[in-house]
């Protein structure tokens, strides 16, 4: 018997499935041929050298192979890191065995690093040093104690770190869980690393996160926002069950996304804080207010730039989509090819300043203090050396931002004040 | 479609006229012939795009769907083993792509209202036309169902697939299929009004 209403349900999802032809709404909205669009990217990868088994088509299990050893290397490196931290542990020194092995970790770090910090003493500061004792050949006692001193320092961390993740392991109940953090401890590990060296080289910060550096963060959990274990879901794509997947494979997954977004929300302040709030400085996220500036009798408009990280960019978005209504929606695939393209674009346009400051300073050489004053160049030397240190600060802060722009993911958000008659009906 | 504007694609042992099998096409894509995954687009690009475009409700994140799909066939392109055809497995990486996509979407408060303000959103901005014949009170009832009813009354519906293939897809038997359809069918009826739905009704094997 014809059912007329299940008749109509069944042809509306059949509508709402309907082959998308060439012709009509693909070509007018310009997303025709998406795979082209995807092997132009894929392309870009190969050429970045980013991506991966396809990038030699002559030497197909090459890929494969690296993963192995680099796998193997990692498990290398977590038994001697084992054997290391075994060995300190059996045979303590003055120097290093506060908070060894203990559960108050994160509130204990080595002396070396308490003076490092207390000091202001860049790291990066002390490897140039330690690299310049190398390079000149020095053979003398004050080199080994500096060298037998960065030792210590990188012990304590390695050992801290690994004090965190016993002490993340020990407070999961579940134990599946606990399977699963097992399995991902190589990668938080590397991660945790990664970005170790990345403070270090950060130059001027990292004097100030000196104590920072060397206190893991006991509060961090290691869950579905992680880069690494939020691509697993993509292993059967890889012709492989989810179980036997290489998780690691998936954890550099380098394609980017920027979007736009302008939602409506009932209190701009509370919308603009919790934006603020997004981005997670583990992953090397940050974000930057852009200030309205073309015209500013217009409507109260927040704007903000959150840099995310591809695997949490998703989510990031759906956040802000919760936070109100969402007025406009754009976004684009980038590759890391333009987007490095784009980022030396954006670090040119934002050292000119800190450029020209320098400039006043060659400038004001050679001339008399009337002279410096009359063409508004800085006067004396006191003034000078302030302008040069703000400059290299600039710059060397944009270029840190550049640095992190290539790697993550772009959403500008706008927000907007809802009107009256909507927050009434909310 | 201008079949003309096709690409000839050349293979050693392609004797007939026939055209080249999904598995064929994938294979001479794996050897440097780029022509043979424009092919493969060519058949399925615009059964995924409406496919991905039901299951998310929203034009630009199936494009989005869509295209990282196709990155996705073509960096796995050698892992391909053969043990499911290659439109199964083309069909499960989108739904991937759309899963992965929609969980995100749904970390809102209210996935009924966000999916339905953003269809309105997308046809206001002319994403989506404002001529489809996409009933936006079943776009919404379906948006409510559960992940893995929504699915297989997307996949079951969906034209470039039979319900044994939308099966395969899912990884799941035929019985299921034909027990979720149907309890998405009555939630369906449900949500827009009426009640009672035929058993087996829309079962095509």
């Amino acid at each position: 018997m014809s059912d007329p209403k299940l008749d109509q349900i069944e042809q509306g999802l059949r509508a709402m499935t309907e082959p998308r032809t060439e012709s009509g709404p693909r070509q007018a909205d310009g997303s025709t041929e998406l795979w082209k669009r995807a092997l132009e990217i894929s392309r870009a990868e190969e050429r970045a050298g980013l991506v991966h088994p396809g990038a030699d088509r002559a030497e197909r299990p090459r890929g494969r192979r690296m993963l192995i050893a680099l796998n193997a290397v990692g498990v290398a490196a977590m038994v001697l890191l084992a054997a290391g931290v075994w060995t300190i542990m059996q045979k303590p020194t003055p120097g290093n065995n506060a908070g060894i092995g203990t559960e108050s970790s994160a509130e204990s770090f080595s002396p070396a690093a308490s003076e490092l910090a207390d000091s202001g003493l860049s790291l990066f500061e002390s490897q140039r040093q330690a690299d310049q004792s190398s390079e000149s050949a020095f053979a003398g006692q004050a080199f080994e104690d500096q060298t037998l001193a960065m030792a210590d320092e990188r012990d304590d961390f390695a050992i801290e770190e690994m004090g965190a993740a016993l002490s993340r392991s020990a407070k999961m109940t579940d134990g599946a869980e606990a399977e699963k953090l097992a399995d991902l401890e190589p990668a938080a590990d590397s991660l945790a690393r990664s970005r170790a060296s990345r403070e270090i080289a950060a130059g001027p910060e990292a004097g100030a996160d000196g104590a920072r550096l060397f206190k893991p963060d006991a509060t961090a959990e290691v869950d579905n926002s992680h880069p690494g274990i939020g691509q697993m879901a993509s292993a059967p794509e890889a012709g492989l069950a989810l179980e036997d997947a290489d998780a690691s494979v998936m954890a550099f997954d380098p394609y980017l996304v920027n979007a736009d977004i302008v939602i409506e929300v009932s209190d701009v302040t509370a919308a603009f804080n919790a934006l603020s709030e997004l981005p997670r400085a583990e992953f090397d996220e940050f974000s930057m207010v852009v200030p309205d500036e073309a015209n500013k009798d217009a409507e109260p408009i927040d704007e903000l730039v959150l840099n995310m990280a591809p695997a949490r960019f998703n989510q990031a978005l759906g956040e802000i989509r919760g936070m109100g209504r969402v007025i406009e929606e754009r976004r684009e695939i980038d590759t890391p090819a333009r987007r490095a393209g784009a980022a030396i674009d954006w670090a040119l346009v934002n050292t000119a300043p800190s450029a020209a400051a320098l400039q006043t300073v060659i400038d004001a050489q050679g001339l008399t203090a009337h002279e410096r004053a009359h063409r508004h160049l800085p006067v004396d030397e006191a003034e000078q050396l302030e302008a040069v240190r703000d400059a290299f600060n600039q710059i060397v802060q944009q270029l840190e931002v550049t640095r992190r722009s290539m790697n993550l993911s772009r959403i500008n958000v706008s927000i907007r004040q809802a009107p009256e008659s909507d927050i009434i009906e909310e | 479609m201008n079949d003309q504007a096709r690409p000839h694609l050349e293979t050693p042992d392609s004797g007939d006229d026939g055209p080249l099998s999904d598995e064929r096409l994938l294979a001479l894509f794996v050897s440097g012939e780029d022509e043979a995954l424009g092919e493969l687009a060519r058949r399925y690009e615009g059964l995924l795009l409406g496919l991905c475009t039901g299951m998310l409700g929203d034009r630009a994140l199936a494009m989005e769907a869509v295209q990282e799909t196709w990155l996705r066939v073509i960096r796995h392109s050698r892992t391909y083993d053969g043990r499911a055809s290659v439109k199964t497995w083309v069909y499960q990486i989108a739904m991937n792509r759309c899963r992965d996509l929609g969980r995100a979407r749904s970390s809102s408060k209210n996935r009924e209202r966000v999916h339905h303000d953003r269809l309105e959103d997308a046809r206001r901005a002319h994403v989506i036309p404002t001529a489809s014949s996409i009933d936006p009170k079943l776009e919404a009832a379906v948006g409510a169902l559960e992940e893995h009813q929504r699915e297989t009354v997307i996949l079951c519906y969906h034209r470039g697939l039979t319900h044994r293939q939308a099966a395969e897809v899912l990884g799941v038997p035929m019985g299921t299929i034909k027990s979720r359809l149907n309890k998405a069918l009555e939630k369906l009826r449900e949500s827009l009004g009426t009640t009672g739905v035929a058993p087996g009704r829309g079962i095509e094997a």
